[in-house]
């Protein structure tokens, strides 16, 4: 009785032992903290006009991770904390920022010309693009990324008319593909978390 | 001591402490005034936290030299989606209201200047009953 107890206990420990030793020598892996896109999607191409008059396409940038965002200059609210957080990141990345470009997209091209949008995006960082272009190239940017804008009438209000839109901040790889997306407030150690981990 | 007397003393003392601790506490005030750089001609929002020590009020209005238009704006997220909504007026409860990125905010419409970092400004609150708060507001790093 006492030598089969003795047994059991002895390969119990044995378990327990390699179960320890398993957790130490393979690390868990670490798991992103966005909405991650599995697969990713091949990021549709963009291109807009930017403050020095010159044609913007997404492509010219693989290689590098493009943040980016919809908004518009007259939104003194979702959209300038979402950019001040940005710059945040880019702070935080170090050296690594040169690797990261921030695109900023208006939902508002009536109000917004793409000098006034890179005026207004290098408050944050001179390295940040604003892009515009005519409401059809627009439309196609935004219906190629699920972007819900709409205006809204206030007629008493001296705003004219606000814009509703997505606030969701879009990651594309180094491979040109949608790979991750986070939700408004999003802190900002998580973001640099996760483009540490597409640097690797 | 009678024991009603004790009993009425302890109640009188236990109320005494619940409206010090639910109720807010010294003056009204307006801390954390703050707003965020902007480009003339463009909008900005200023942010601030009020503490209502009592009675319930309401903030009527907003005004500043600052901008062609001041308004009190709500943020409202719905589905990752922003809209951004003129508010009438705002309940003042007692203890803290606050004005933050994300949800209640001043809107400056039509800056008459730039607004950059270390830059001054005022802004004046006006509650139904504490009256006018002029609000000494710093531009902060964006």
């Amino acid at each position: 009785m006492n030598t089969k107890v003795t047994w059991v206990g002895l390969i119990l420990l044995v378990l327990i032992g390699a179960v320890i030793a398993m957790a130490f020598y393979f690390p868990k892996t670490e798991s992103y903290r966005g909405t991650l896109y599995d697969p990713p999607l091949s990021a549709p191409e963009i291109e807009l006009t930017q403050g020095d008059g010159s044609r913007y396409r997404l492509s010219k940038n693989r290689g590098d991770i493009v943040l980016l965002f919809f908004g518009y200059t007259s939104c003194p609210d979702v959209c300038p904390t979402t950019l001040s957080d940005l710059k945040r990141v880019m702070e935080e990345l170090g050296a690594n920022a040169e690797r990261v470009q921030v695109i900023f997209v208006t939902v508002d091209p009536e109000r917004d010309t793409p000098q006034k949008l890179q005026e207004y995006v290098s408050i944050f960082n001179p390295s940040f693009i604003g892009l515009s272009g005519s409401m059809q190239e627009l439309e196609k940017v935004w219906g190629n990324y699920g972007v819900y804008r709409e205006e809204a009438q206030f007629p008493n209000s001296a705003t004219g008319y606000l814009v509703n839109h997505s606030a969701r901040l879009y990651v594309i790889d180094q491979d040109g593909n949608l790979r991750l997306s986070y939700s408004f407030g999003t802190p900002i150690d998580d973001i640099v978390h996760d483009l540490k981990m597409l640097f690797k | 001591m009678s024991r009603v007397h004790k009993f009425v003393f302890f109640a009188v003392f236990a109320l005494v402490l619940v409206a010090c601790s639910t109720g807010g506490s010294g003056e009204f005030q307006v801390n954390d005034v703050w707003a965020r750089p902007g480009l003339v001609g463009g909008n900005a929002a200023v942010f601030f936290v009020i503490n209502n020590p009592g009675p319930d009020d309401m903030l009527l209005s907003v005004s500043s030299e600052i901008a062609s238009a001041v308004e009190m704006h709500m943020t409202i997220m719905q589905d990752d989606n922003m809209q951004m909504v003129p508010q009438v007026n705002v309940p003042v409860p007692i203890g803290e209201t606050i004005f933050e990125p994300g949800g209640l905010h001043v809107m400056l419409i039509g800056l008459k200047n730039d607004l950059k970092p270390g830059d001054t400004f005022t802004v004046t609150l006006n509650f139904e009953k504490a009256g006018d708060r002029l609000l000494n507001v710093t531009v902060r790093e964006p």
